[in-house]
């Protein structure tokens, strides 16, 4: 492998956790709206 | 009110967002490569912000925890928890961006330098911080513990980094960069301090509204069970006089 | 002073008695470290015991499991029939009831050490005529720092009704820079030759009472009123 793909490898690898992590956090607040019946 | 604070924090992760698009662009793109490392050397652009936002987030952690211990109040322990859970996720793709860049640039996954086993140790150190809470069943006494071991722990950090220093080291210590360079490290700078924080404190907001429904709950029980211990108490002395 | 030191005395002479009738803490702490020194030994292998580098490493990993059994124990008589509160009723300082019960704490693992460091010196071939003053203060100073360390969280810990695997969870991180120095140092004087520096040592000695300051300080926060 190159130096270009491990850094690819690298920075996909990095922005799947941080927006991953963040899509949980978002998800966490859809499902508890929705356990409050509509408004959040 | 409500609808402006809405759209604010959607103007936050929109702007969070396109930074971190724009700084992907631009290293991929404009920067120059670095003469004597190579490609691989990109890799350094996103690591050494993320390193930085790591001891951020424990830094707020120490503080949370510092500040439950003085007020006792839940919210502190709430936001310590939601910063050690953002510390481990950052301290993660320290550690994983620093083991492909190892493999690349000196052929293997890991070495025991200074850094390497330090960004291990902090690692070892926060994640047994989450590991530990749901073991303790009490919420006061959980956050109690949670909060004497976030302080313990972040003292703990300088003496880490001292002993690792006892160990060999091939990490890169000075790196000799461009302009351009610097300015590539400011971009994702933004959007890595945006995105860790932004995290810390929406994880915050949830557990929030989720403690404080419980909290509500709680003191609901307890104000039904004192109401009904009066009442029986009333009709007991109303019917003994 | 006096009365302090008395109370401390009364305190640890407690601990001690107790453990001096009742014989469960050390004996079943003992075998449990022979046997993790055993294991640790057949694990590895006859290749890697050859050099006798292995040991310092092995001798760490008995000294934490039994130091987190034995702050355990000591901890766990307390909780029993509202001793802890009785304690705390009594008019000592509660940096006194910390202090005796690290006392007794090493005491106590001191007493576990001075088994199993031969037996595992003897089983990895470890060689420590070179120095074996320098052995003994590192890892008496390390020991200090860690029984510091871990005589606060088995107090924050054990008063949950949690065992074991939580308390172990909670010292080994912290107590990992301790750990690294101390190898470290091990490894560079028996290996090497090198005599301990001064500023190594200075280093220890420097974690150890940190450790205790923190402990000390924190631990009266642990043990106060309302915090269940």
């Amino acid at each position: 492998m190159t130096g270009l793909q491990f850094a690819i490898v690298a920075y996909t690898l990095s922005t799947i956790a941080l927006f991953g992590y963040a899509t949980r956090v978002w998800l966490g607040f859809r499902s508890f709206a929705r356990r409050q019946g509509g408004d959040a | 009110m409500k609808l402006m604070k809405n759209t604010l924090i959607t103007a936050y992760w929109l702007t969070t967002v396109a930074l971190f698009i724009f700084a992907l662009v631009l290293v991929f793109t404009w920067t120059p490569t670095e003469s004597t490392m190579g490609d691989v050397q990109k890799i350094f652009y996103l690591h050494f912000p993320v390193a930085i936002n790591t001891f951020l987030a424990c830094l707020v952690n120490f503080i949370a925890s510092l500040a439950y211990l003085w007020t006792r109040r839940r919210k502190y322990d709430d936001l310590a928890v939601a910063s050690a859970t953002v510390g481990v996720l950052l301290c993660t793709i320290v550690l994983m961006t620093g083991m492909i860049w190892g493999k690349s640039a000196w052929g293997e996954w890991w070495t025991w330098s200074p850094r390497l086993t330090f960004s291990l140790l902090l690692w070892l150190l926060y994640a047994s911080y989450l590991m530990v809470r749901p073991s303790i069943e009490s919420t006061t006494r959980r956050a109690l513990v949670a909060a004497v071991y976030g302080v313990v722990a972040f003292l703990d950090v300088p003496l880490v980094w001292l002993s690792v220093r006892l160990m060999p080291d091939i990490h890169p210590n000075t790196i000799a960069l461009e302009p351009k360079m610097w300015l590539t490290v400011a971009a994702f700078a933004l959007p890595v301090t945006m995105l860790s924080f932004g995290l810390i404190f929406s994880r915050y907001a949830l557990y929030r509204r989720e403690n404080d429904r419980v909290e509500a709950r709680q003191q609901e029980e307890e104000f039904n069970e004192t109401a009904d211990a009066a009442a029986t108490l009333y009709h007991q002395g109303g019917l003994t006089s | 002073m006096m009365r302090t030191l008395r109370q401390l005395r009364t305190l640890v002479a407690k601990d001690l008695r107790l453990e001096a009738r009742t014989r469960q803490t050390v004996g079943l702490v003992v075998v449990m470290a022979i046997l993790i020194v055993t294991v640790l030994g057949l694990g590895l292998g006859p290749q890697q015991l050859a050099s006798g580098f292995a040991a310092p490493a092995v001798l760490w990993v008995a000294y934490l499991f039994a130091g987190v059994l034995c702050f355990e124990k000591t901890m766990a008589c307390e909780r029993h029939d509202g001793a802890l509160a009785a304690l705390l009723l009594a008019p000592v300082d509660r940096g006194v009831i910390y202090f005796a019960k690290l006392i007794s704490n090493l005491i106590l693992i001191a007493a576990i050490a001075i088994v199993v460091t031969p037996v595992a010196l003897v089983l990895f071939g470890f060689d420590l005529s070179a120095a074996p003053g320098a052995f003994v203060v590192t890892v008496g100073v390390s020991m200090i720092g860690f029984a510091a360390i871990g005589t606060l969280f088995s107090a924050a810990v054990n008063s949950t009704g949690v065992r074991g695997g939580p308390l172990a969870m909670v010292i080994f991180p912290i107590s990992l820079p301790l750990v690294l120095a101390s190898t470290h140092m091990l490894i560079k004087c028996f290996r090497d030759g090198e005599p301990i520096t001064q500023t190594a040592l200075a280093i220890l000695i420097a974690f150890a009472l940190i450790y205790l300051v923190v402990s000390w300080l924190v631990f009266e926060m642990i043990l106060a009123p309302g915090s269940e």
